[in-house]
């Protein structure tokens, strides 16, 4: 099965989340205030105190920080839930990848967040 | 979920939500120069000084990167190691960058970026401007419309970022 939805813009929203916001609630919450329910994530730089990102079957990696970045943020928020997925780099500069975990991914210093409207 | 005291006093709101129009797609193709300052130069030849961008791909021929660290001197929560600095050629898989306003009001990027190098190993972290000589990238910029980032003091943490600006969104908390 496959669902083809053609979607027109109905602007942007620019982000800024300050420290300890969590970045999956966060932008849901971000969301929520601007009214808007349907968003694509056109770009997301920042960096967080921690991060835990899921993969396979429930699994999950927690990476320890402060100072891990936020190296590409990719996903979208549907029905206001943000589903996000992308890429860190720890204080190694190991790399790690997956889905964001709500409630486990705060800020560090901000996140830059580029969303486009989807109406 | 593990919180830190920054060194400045909390400031509100916690979330800074400015809803603007979408003032187009462009796409870009850079074949020289440094990344960066290509971005910057492409976009804002097209008249566009704020935009989100998603790098889609390509090569280098060196990148030098920075990576987190916890700030050794207590003035911030954390600051960027030593640049890790890659030889040629390395490929390019993925980048998030935005394109805003710098302290003076010119134009300035921001870039994080996942990179393999020639041997395969996952590299990727704060791009260090006129440090990323392109072979070929491409790229969509999503421009922002009345709405943007632009470099602001921020005592919080301590550090002079972007700070999202603009009209201020329907129902946003103030």
């Amino acid at each position: 099965m496959s669902t083809v939805t053609p979607f027109e813009t109905a602007g942007t929203l620019v982000v800024r989340l300050k420290p300890n916001e969590d970045l999956v609630t966060g932008v849901e919450a971000a969301c929520r205030e601007a009214g808007v329910a349907r968003a694509l994530v056109r770009s997301g730089v920042g960096s967080l105190v921690d991060a835990a990102l899921s993969y396979g079957e429930g699994k999950r990696v927690d990476v320890t920080g402060p100072g891990i970045e936020i190296l590409t943020l990719i996903g979208e928020i549907r029905d206001g839930e943000a589903h996000l997925t992308g890429t860190i780099a720890d204080q190694e500069a190991n790399i790690f990848g997956g889905r964001f975990v709500p409630d486990a991914n705060p800020i560090c210093i901000t996140l830059e967040l580029v969303l486009e409207v989807v109406a | 979920m593990r919180t830190l005291k920054q060194p400045g006093p909390v400031s509100q709101p916690r979330r800074v939500v400015r809803k603007g129009a979408l003032g187009g797609r462009l796409h870009v193709t850079l074949t020289d120069g440094d990344l960066l300052e290509g971005l910057r130069d492409a976009l804002t030849g097209a008249g566009v000084d704020r935009a989100g961008i998603k790098l889609l791909g390509g090569t280098l021929d060196g990148f030098w990167y920075m990576t987190g660290m916890v700030d050794p001197t207590g003035a911030r929560v954390a600051t960027y190691g030593e640049p890790t600095v890659l030889e040629g050629p390395v490929t390019l898989v993925s980048g998030d960058a935005i394109l805003g306003a710098g302290p003076e009001g010119e134009p300035l990027v921001h870039c994080h970026a996942v990179l393999v190098d020639g041997d395969g190993k996952l590299h990727g972290g704060h791009v260090v401007p006129g440090k990323a000589p392109v072979g070929l990238v491409t790229a969509v910029a999503t421009v922002t419309e009345g709405v943007g980032f632009e470099v602001g003091r921020d005592d919080e943490t301590n550090y002079a970022i972007f700070q999202a600006t603009g009209f201020r969104a329907t129902g946003a908390a103030p």
